[in-house]
């Protein structure tokens, strides 16, 4: 059977039928809801999210998941993370204006590419730390998460930052009904274990890394853990829950990855002894080795100290 | 334009974000209706889609390829609506396009509403191909980019959609007791 003209003809002269114009009513209900949604905050590569995840998102009108974004970190008490912590507050403002007395801070960073130097995000991913770092030339801070200015390799280097409360999955591709139980334990040492337990990762020994803080901050070295962590190369995202290879849950916190191969160097800080921050650098194999050196550089420079 | 629109958007400019979303909805509303033939299904999908595009927009990284972005969320938004209905209800009843909207001069009643209970019955991806294709005017490289599926399925969902369409046409064409029966 071949197609002919007469068909594809009567085909276009339907499909010129029909409506046409979206009722002001939907803008309004679009308006009024991203007026309480916040965006999330997408780390490394910048992939198109599975349509599962929107869908279920979608459909949850009445759960309104605010991402906290990084970018709020210039808020007290509001800083975000990479991969978006969540608060089901609706009464924080969707709209990222920093407060005037931390936006005016001269060290405060800036959304957009970076001059070489020392910056402060403050309230890092929504705790009551800060984060004191230098970086070099050719960085960028988007709200919240740093990565190399380079808009022509979306797969670049980033660093991202979570906190809350974290549930390392027992199956990071079927990891659907896989939340610990006992829940992960609150510390660095006890999610950076569960992480590096994690079937098919590939992980490094966890090892003790303690956060530094800057003198005359008040707060001593903060105790903290490390791990790497790798997606195995030959991982297939169609196969898993959701089309998402997940390190940690829950909705809304979740660190999901953005392709086989993709490396996480996890640091996690108990800062401020209650807060817990998790630091990730995500990488693929093929970055540059400057950049990795960078990247490297900056986790190294980073300091912490309480208080917004 | 409509890039500033997006960069500012992306950085969480609401204003920006519903004036992009009302140079584009129009589009996005014939797009969904023509893949869903239901006013109500077809605004929840655009609704949805310009939700998600707002959470979802600063992982786009090209701003100069929004509208494709925002198609590829908007036919998955519609397929995740005709899914959502057809678990509410048994049996969708699925409400006829308004006729407020004439027949072409091509295009006979009898003939439109063959051509529509013949596009009722194909698949939810097939009917997009063929509104990206034949409504867009899209070709099916880009067809198959904005679907995010492969060239090789984009030709094959046509090919097939096109067969069925013009065999259901036939059919009736053969039997035109039993199209009447079906639209009384």
């Amino acid at each position: 059977m071949t197609r002919t003209p007469d068909t594809e003809r009567l085909i276009r002269a339907y499909l010129d039928e029909g409506l046409n114009e979206l009722p002001d009513r939907v803008y309004e209900v679009v308006r009024s809801d991203i007026d309480r949604t916040r965006q999330r905050v997408v780390i490394g590569p910048w992939r198109t999210p599975d349509m599962n995840t929107f869908a279920k998102l979608a459909m949850a009108a009445a759960a309104v998941v605010v991402v906290v974004l990084v970018g709020y970190n210039l808020l007290p008490g509001r800083g975000g993370v990479g991969g978006a912590p969540a608060s089901p507050s609706p009464s924080i403002s969707a709209s990222p204006a920093p407060s005037a007395s931390v936006a005016t801070r001269p060290d405060a960073v800036p959304n957009g590419a970076l001059q070489p130097g020392t910056y402060t995000a403050y309230g890092i991913a929504g705790t009551t730390v800060n984060m004191r770092f230098t970086v070099p030339a050719g960085w960028s801070w988007d709200q919240g998460i740093l990565s190399p200015v380079q808009s022509d390799r979306p797969d670049a280097v980033a660093i991202a930052f979570w906190s809350g409360d974290l549930q390392v999955y027992g199956n990071p591709c079927k990891w659907q009904g896989t939340e610990p139980d006992p829940p992960t334990g609150p510390s660095a040492r006890e999610f950076v274990t569960a992480l590096a337990a994690q079937p098919t990762r590939d992980a490094t020994a966890p090892v003790e890394r303690k956060a530094p803080s800057p003198g005359g901050s008040g707060l001593t070295e903060s105790p903290g853990w490390s791990v790497d962590l790798t997606v195995p190369a030959d991982a297939d995202f169609s196969q898993c829950d959701q089309n998402q290879f997940r390190s940690w849950g829950p909705d809304s916190i979740e660190r999901y990855h953005q392709g086989p191969g993709q490396r996480d160097t996890v640091w996690a800080i108990d800062a401020n002894g209650a807060e817990r921050i998790v630091v990730v650098v995500a990488s693929f194999p093929d970055e540059p080795a400057n950049t990795m050196a960078e990247s490297r550089a900056i986790l190294d420079s980073m300091e912490f100290s309480s208080g917004t | 334009m409509q890039r500033a629109l997006v960069e500012r958007a992306k950085r969480g400019d609401e204003e920006a974000f519903d004036a992009l979303a009302r140079t584009v909805g129009d589009r996005c509303m014939a797009i969904a209706n023509r893949i869903l033939r239901d006013a109500d299904l077809s605004e929840d999908a655009v609704q949805a889609a310009l939700i998600i595009a707002w959470k979802e927009l600063r992982s786009l990284r090209d701003p100069d390829r929004f509208e494709p972005w925002l198609h590829r969320i908007l036919t998955r938004a519609c397929f995740a609506e005709a899914r959502r209905r057809r678990q509410w209800s048994a049996s969708v009843r699925i409400i006829p396009v308004e006729d407020t909207y004439g027949p072409d001069d091509t295009l006979t009643v009898q003939r439109r509403d063959q051509i529509d209970r013949a596009f009722r019955r194909l698949t939810l991806e097939q009917r997009t191909v063929l509104v990206f294709h034949h409504y867009l005017d899209l070709p099916l490289s880009e067809v198959a980019d904005r679907l995010d599926i492969p060239i090789g399925t984009a030709k094959s969902r046509l090919h097939h959609a096109t067969a069925a369409l013009r065999a259901s046409l036939s059919a009736d064409d053969r039997t035109p007791s039993i199209a009447e029966e079906r639209l009384a």
